[in-house]
């Protein structure tokens, strides 16, 4: 900062009271009626202070105005609050129509896949026709009854085996 | 409120999901049974070539008695008690025991009477027990039974490598 800048000039002050004397005309009228010599403003001090006053006073609407202005105003902020409202909506069904999805397509593919696989699968494989004449020979009964089943009961051995290894791999069906 | 209702139906739908989640481990728990009542029947077939027929009543007897996993395919469930009933079924008439025969094999036929081998084979050891009781009339029937069944399977095994097989005139 320069020396010079220290030191208000002349006309600086006489700007500065000015000024005051436009922001508070009743203060600066007692001081120059105490001093008896009341300078009147200048035009640029007036309109300094006008855009201070401006500044900092409120917003102020008189009562006969306000419901003009509500009428004015409330479409606006209702408009608002409802995209408000609305987006919240969007969130939570967003985030729960997604999990709830998933878990149906989970289901429908779960349910596809079983149902494919089974009726194919719950079949048991096809008897040999060797399997079959034995049997067919315990059917005749007689005294060979005995000796019929028991081929029978020795000829399933293999048969089972592999049915029951189908149901293993198929997970309950069989092959 | 439309959130609490999205949310009740996101809950309702996600148990759905773990439901059926849960129910497909279910059915890979199907194995152990079936292994289990494979290891019986291997079991059985030991003792009845130790001539140990109660042992292997024994061995046989643990499949029908341990319950079958829910999820397991009804016909799955059915094949392997079936077959396993007229293995009872043959011991006990081969070891002079008609009665207990005839019980175990009219339980093996409770369970479902589609014409398959298993069922086939429950009629064949029914009509041995009938006519073990001197119930030739009953045992006829069942013979007769068994027999239609035992005809359409071997039409069927029949039909397969037939179809299979080229036509007269086409290359193999």
């Amino acid at each position: 900062m320069k020396p010079e800048d220290e030191e208000p000039t002349e006309e600086e002050l006489r700007e500065a009271a000015a000024l005051a004397a436009a922001l508070e005309p009743g203060a600066a009228a007692r001081k120059d009626g105490a001093r008896g010599d009341a300078a009147p403003a200048p035009g640029d001090a007036l309109e300094t202070a006008a855009l201070l006053r401006q500044a900092r006073a409120p917003l102020a609407v008189s009562p006969a105005h306000e419901p003009i202005a509500a009428a004015h105003v409330a479409p606006a902020l209702d408009a608002r609050r409802s995209r408000g409202r609305r987006r919240a909506r969007v969130w939570i069904a967003t985030s729960l129509v997604a999990p709830a999805a998933a878990a149906v397509w989970l289901l429908f593919a779960m349910t596809v896949s079983r149902q494919a696989a089974p009726p194919a699968a719950n079949l048991p494989p096809a008897p040999t026709a060797d399997l079959l004449a034995v049997q067919a020979a315990a059917t005749r009964g007689g005294g060979q009854a005995s000796a019929a089943l028991a081929a029978l009961d020795s000829k399933m051995r293999a048969y089972r085996r592999q049915y029951h290894e189908g149901l293993r791999r198929h997970g309950g069906g069989a092959p | 409120m439309i959130g609490r209702r999205f949310a009740r139906l996101a809950a309702t739908l996600s148990l759905a999901g773990l439901l059926a989640f849960g129910c497909s481990r279910a059915v890979e728990d199907a194995s152990p049974w079936v292994a289990e009542a494979e290891r019986r029947h291997a079991l059985a077939d030991q003792r009845l070539e130790a001539n140990d027929r109660s042992g292997a009543q024994d061995a046989l007897r643990g499949i029908v008695s341990a319950p079958a996993p829910a999820d397991l395919p009804a016909d799955a469930r059915r094949g392997v008690l079936q077959d396993t009933y007229f293995r009872l079924a043959r011991i006990e008439l081969a070891a002079n025991d008609p009665f207990a025969a005839l019980l175990d094999a009219d339980r093996g036929l409770a369970l479902g009477r589609p014409s398959d081998l298993f069922v086939a084979n429950l009629l064949v050891v029914r009509g041995a027990t009938h006519e073990a009781l001197n119930n030739a009339p009953l045992a006829a029937v069942d013979y007769h039974q068994a027999l239609l069944i035992n005809d359409e399977l071997l039409a069927k095994t029949l039909r397969v490598p037939a179809d299979a097989s080229p036509m007269p005139g086409e290359r193999p």
